[in-house]
């Protein structure tokens, strides 16, 4: 059964996660550092965020659908 | 870690780096773990995602500390910074030792002003306040001249300048004892190849690393006298030095400078005898300081690059010994003697900048009887 509970759970979770991927952002940053590791490190974390984003985009949709089924259920 | 070498960073920012890291990552876990909890299979998937992103901040916040505790054990760098308890933030005093603008520094380059600071700099002040030269202080900057790498060379001599290497050199010819004998002549042969090799790494090392013009600007400096023996340096003379010299990369202003010293053709004859050309910028340094001093007789300016010619072949030899250190040691002695008159080059402020340029600073040097830098106006 559709449980509204568990889709503001998740999709709270969603939120709290990508904002903390989105907090990585501040260290691809060429007046902080630059410089072959630095180069490396914008690469690893470009391949990391797009992996993370999917499965995290995929739980956000889940979360939807959740809310939505919760929602349709009587007296929803 | 990887690439650290060439990688530069702003040392006021990047201290704070661990700790934020370390704040994402704990915030990541607890994310995963509520994510866990969550009894869905996208929920699942979107916990193992994340932990595994955890994993690899946790990483990278232990690359970021392994950085910071590098710099952090750096000799003498720990009185470089003080606790800012406002800003909850470490604060930087380097600028007396780079470069003006300059924010971002690597790991050579840190290390290069640690060791600058704890071994070079307490030197080169005895030098130029015209105290007594510590033999041991010399032992420990050739030492480490001499153990630095390419960049780590070329980071130690942009801080060290064209005149402290002048006076490095001066140091070491200071503290030689008597070159009548052989074993003292042969360990200040091997003490000056030392400092010579540490400019000839030096000016191989690549990118940001390498020998800034500024030094070798100020290693020729005051030459830019008229000697009736040399006339005008012509394009053709310039650029057969230059490819002669062009591994040390240096610019055609500072080629002029030198062809104005020694004649064009004069340069290219000591490249081409020399079969290592730094050795003869050493050779040719006390000549270039006494240009300094105004002009010379044509006898003596035509001795002067005489002595430098038989001198650089020598060094390139390694059979210094052999032609004799009196040469160079008249030719040094001159210099700063004539340094009582006109004054020596001094160093100027660190970080390859010379903003005050010869003339200003502390006291004149030249030697006593003892080979011993002395003060000579007093300070």
């Amino acid at each position: 059964m559709p449980d509204a509970s568990t889709a503001a759970r998740l999709r709270a979770a969603v939120e709290l996660a990508s904002r903390s991927v989105a907090a990585m952002q501040a260290f691809d940053d060429p007046t902080l550092w630059t410089g072959p590791a630095a180069w490396a490190f914008r690469s690893d974390l470009d391949e990391r965020r797009t992996r993370v984003r999917a499965a995290l985009g995929a739980a956000r949709s889940a979360a939807d659908e959740l809310a939505a089924a919760a929602a349709a259920e009587p007296g929803g | 870690v990887p690439g650290d070498e060439v990688t530069s960073f702003d040392l006021q920012r990047y201290t704070g780096v661990p700790d934020r890291l370390g704040r994402i990552a704990g915030d990541l876990d607890a994310v995963a773990r509520e994510l866990g909890y969550l009894d869905h299979h996208a929920a699942t998937r979107a916990a193992g995602a994340v932990a595994a992103y955890a994993r690899w901040v946790r990483r990278e916040r232990a690359r970021a500390a392994d950085r910071v505790e590098r710099i952090m054990a750096i000799p003498g760098f720990g009185r470089l910074h003080e606790w800012d308890s406002g800003a909850m933030a470490r604060r930087w005093h380097l600028f007396p030792y780079v470069r003006d603008g300059q924010t971002a520094f690597s790991l050579t380059e840190l290390e290069a002003i640690g060791a600058f600071r704890t071994v070079l700099e307490p030197l080169l002040d005895d030098v130029e306040d015209g105290r007594p030269i510590d033999p041991d202080e010399v032992d420990a900057a050739v030492a480490l001249l001499a153990g630095a790498d390419d960049e780590l060379a070329a980071c130690l001599l942009n801080l060290v300048g064209g005149f402290g290497y002048q006076q490095l050199q001066l140091a070491v010819f200071a503290t030689a004892g008597d070159l009548e004998d052989r074993e003292a002549a042969a360990d200040l042969e091997d003490r000056l190849g030392q400092l010579t090799a540490a400019f000839a790494a030096a000016s191989r090392a690549p990118g940001r690393h390498r020998l800034d013009d500024a030094f070798l600007d100020e290693l020729l400096a005051g030459t830019d006298v008229d000697l009736e023996v040399t006339g005008a340096p012509t394009p053709t003379a310039l650029d057969e030095a230059r490819a002669s010299f062009a591994r040390l990369d240096f610019g055609r202003d500072v080629l002029e400078r030198l062809a104005r010293a020694t004649g064009p053709q004069g340069v290219v004859a000591v490249f081409e005898r020399s079969g290592a050309p730094f050795a003869v910028l050493t050779a040719a340094m006390p000549l270039l300081a006494l240009t300094e001093h105004g002009p010379l007789s044509a006898e003596f300016a035509e001795a002067a690059i005489s002595s430098t010619l038989s001198l650089a072949s020598f060094l390139a030899t390694g059979a210094l010994a052999s032609f004799g250190f009196f040469a160079l040691g008249a030719l040094v002695t001159l210099v700063f003697a004539t340094a009582d008159d006109g004054g020596t080059p001094r160093r100027p402020t660190r970080g390859g900048s010379n903003p005050g340029g010869p003339g200003s600073g502390a006291a004149d040097l030249h030697l006593d009887d003892h080979g011993v830098p002395v003060a000579a106006n007093g300070g």
